[in-house]
């Protein structure tokens, strides 16, 4: 225990061995006042820091030795960098990691200076962290730019520049304060100790508080200007620019004179100023009328192998009751009609295109004569739909022991023979399909064409024969009736302008508006009548041991009367169009329309059903093609 | 038999050949002279030759002469 003395003055000693480098001053004074001791209030202790690691006065003198002996350690592993180890220098790069001792922290003797006295000294805490991060970066690894220097590319621009910069905010500014104190940081928990039994000599009130402020002054500092970023603007991205087609240059140059090379061509310039004949009197003005210009392709070769054959005079002809295309040409050499003629192997297949429009014939027969200087034959080939018919296909008997429809027997006919019914070929005015009852569908000794016209006929149908493939469309003989005509679809619009020759032949015959189908010994009878007629004009009866079903004799009654009544045959010839340009190839079973001038029917419009059609090329070469299709109009509908 | 207009030439022909007329008919009599009595659809009366259907059952006859016996079918109607 401390115990004031008696005298007037007292002596007082403040050990102070520890370094108190910025107290400025510490004023301790006992004022006795009647029995009292006042004492002055405690001065404050003002910290100015200047700067971090100021040089030590002689007081820290034992804090510099303890890192000087740091730096005996770091001499050392610069010694090791001079001279490396033999042995290891070739596997070390010059640059490698630094010595493991250096990395550690707790090697170097940065740690807590040691206290020498503990009672009277204020420590001054951890050192500061920011000053060991630089001393194990200067150790660390070679920045990584020295170590590749082979990823720069000097032959073309890097990649961020061909792409365009992202869009940057602007982040948080620095301001003037948080420059100012920044820099300082107070170490936690900051610690200031005056002396292990120091006891302020205030018997009265003990433990009066001391107030110790530490602080930095913080200096002005001068508000720069904010250096607030505008946007840069999106760099282009730029590269090599398109090489141009210097092969496509112009050539340019002078001019070759025609008139300087014909030395004989002079301009003639009258010298009088008279006319130098009479000009004519204009005449009328002249009617301009369009003029079509054919230029017709036909190619005739042989399916087998593309021959290509000389054959002239083309015909070639089909109508609505036959079932396969009739060819005919004339053959003027030897060599062609050895290509054709039939052979052990079988007829030869010639395949005829004219404009675009294919067909493929077997070749039946031929026949012609030779004389001194002609050679001429005449050659007949049908399409290849005449296999199933005779003489070429075989005969069967057949019976249905279960119900079938109409569609499925006749596929059943043509199965394994290569050959295509196509039933369903149009969207509407389509056949029915039917069924047939036990024993209704059957036949001796029927070749398969046969069959299959014996089903569609006795639904009023027809088989048109496809041009170059094997097979049929089986469709109904008038596809729309006669007035259901104005809004049918048309399969082929001819106008007047392209029609070379039109006849017409008026046929008188009884007009029907009812009609009774009925099979004999299967399906059932049906009276079909005319809309809104009544029925007063009905056709002759008819029984047919084929119609087995309500449908299919409702059809057959329809082309019954759609069949009837006056009409006209007309006979139109027209060029041969590729199929791209109207009205193409007319074919029978279509539905077609002529337009002369007007729009209707008195100004020369009118539609009615292709029966007939045929082609013919005369001559050879760069023949005129027609065809002359035959329609009928109903009149009386 | 149909006689639908045509351009094909044996169409043509076949159109214009007489024969093939085939009816169905309702025997109501044989007259035991080889011909018998029979009413059409529409109810007339003709006479046919041949005896081979007895009354009242449906005969074919083709060109005016009993085929073969047919059973009645039914009958309907409809409008195009």
């Amino acid at each position: 225990m401390y115990s004031l003395p008696t005298d007037s003055s007292a002596a007082f000693s403040l050990v102070n061995d520890t370094p108190l480098a910025a107290v400025n001053a510490v004023v301790l004074a006992f004022t006795p006042d009647g029995g009292s001791i006042y004492y002055q209030i405690p001065p404050g202790l003002t910290l100015r820091v200047g700067g971090r690691w100021t040089p030590g006065r002689e007081t820290d003198q034992h804090q510099a030795l303890a890192h000087q002996g740091a730096a005996v350690t770091d001499q050392g592993a610069m010694i090791s960098w001079d001279r490396p180890d033999d042995c290891a220098a070739p596997k070390r790069l010059p640059w490698g990691k630094a010595p493991h001792k250096d990395d550690e922290p707790a090697v170097l003797a940065w740690d807590r200076p040691p206290v020498k006295h503990t009672d009277n000294v204020i420590p001054w805490g951890d050192a500061p962290d920011k000053a060991a991060p630089p001393l194990a970066a200067a150790w660390d690894k070679p920045p990584a730019q020295d170590t590749e220097p082979v990823d720069l590319l000097y032959d073309k621009p890097p990649a961020r520049d061909l792409d365009k910069p992202g869009r940057w905010r602007s982040t948080t500014l620095p301001t003037p304060e948080l420059l100012a104190t920044s820099d300082y940081l107070i170490p936690d928990p900051l610690v200031i100790s005056l002396g292990g039994d120091y006891r302020l000599p205030d018997p009265g009130v003990p433990d009066q508080p001391v107030s110790i402020a530490l602080g930095q002054v913080a200096e002005a500092v001068a508000a720069e200007p904010l250096r607030i970023p505008a946007d840069r603007p999106y760099r282009l991205p730029w590269g090599q620019p398109h090489r141009n087609n210097d092969d496509y240059g112009l050539a340019w140059g002078w001019g070759h004179s025609k008139f300087r090379k014909d030395a004989r061509w002079r301009l003639q310039y009258p010298d009088t100023d008279d006319p130098i004949y009479k000009l004519p009197e204009p005449g009328d003005d002249p009617i301009e009328q369009d003029t079509i210009i054919m230029a017709n392709l036909i190619t005739v070769t042989r399916v087998s192998d593309g021959l290509p054959l000389a054959v002239h005079d083309i015909r070639i002809d089909l109508d609505i009751d036959s079932w396969a295309w009739k060819f005919q040409g004339t053959v003027i050499n030897q060599s062609t009609l050895a290509a054709i003629v039939p052979s052990w192997a079988g007829l030869v297949d010639v395949e005829v295109v004219i404009n675009g429009h294919a067909w493929v014939f077997m070749i039946e027969s031929y026949n012609g004569a030779t004389r001194h200087g002609d050679q001429r034959w005449t050659i007949q080939g049908v399409s290849r739909t005449q296999y199933m018919a005779g003489p070429y296909a075989n005969t069967s008997s057949y019976m249905n022991a279960a119900q079938v429809n109409a569609h499925q027997a006749a596929e059943a006919v043509l199965q394994y023979t290569g050959f295509l019914l196509d039933w369903n070929y149009l969207p509407g005015d389509t056949t029915p399909d039917w069924t047939y009852p036990v024993g209704s569908l059957s036949y001796q000794d029927r070749t398969p064409l046969e069959v299959l016209l014996a089903i569609a006929r006795s639904a009023g149908a027809v088989l048109i024969p496809h041009r170059d493939a094997d097979g049929w469309v089986l469709q109904p003989r008038l596809r729309a009736s006669p007035w259901d005509l104005d809004g049918a679809y048309m399969n082929a619009i001819v106008n007047h302008g392209i029609v070379t020759q039109l006849g017409e032949q008026y046929q008188p015959a009884p007009l029907f508006n009812a009609a009774y189908v009925s099979g004999t010994n299967y399906g059932q009878g049906v009276s079909v009548s005319r809309y809104f007629t009544g029925g007063d004009k009905p056709a002759p009866d008819l029984f047919d041991q084929g119609i087995v079903a309500h449908d299919q004799a409702k059809e057959r009654a329809r082309q019954i009367i759609a069949n009837s009544g006056a009409h006209s045959l007309v006979t139109l010839t027209c060029a041969l169009p590729p199929a791209s340009t109207a009205p193409g190839l007319i074919e029978p079973g279509d539905q077609l329309e002529y337009q002369a001038a007007g729009e209707t029917e008195s100004s020369g419009r009118w539609r009615g059903y292709v029966l007939g059609v045929s082609i013919s090329a005369p001559g050879s070469g760069a023949v005129s093609v027609n065809q002359t299709a035959r329609i009928i109009r109903y009149h009386e509908h | 038999m149909s006689t639908e207009p045509s351009v094909n030439p044996w169409r043509k022909f076949t159109n214009m050949l007489p024969g093939n007329l085939r009816a169905v008919v309702t025997v109501t009599a044989n007259n035991g002279d080889g011909t018998s009595n029979a009413t059409t659809r529409d109810g007339t009366p003709i006479v046919v030759k041949g005896e081979g259907v007895a009354p009242p059952n449906q005969a074919l006859i083709v060109d005016g002469e009993i085929s073969v016996q047919v059973p009645a079918l039914p009958q309907s109607s409809a409008e195009v």
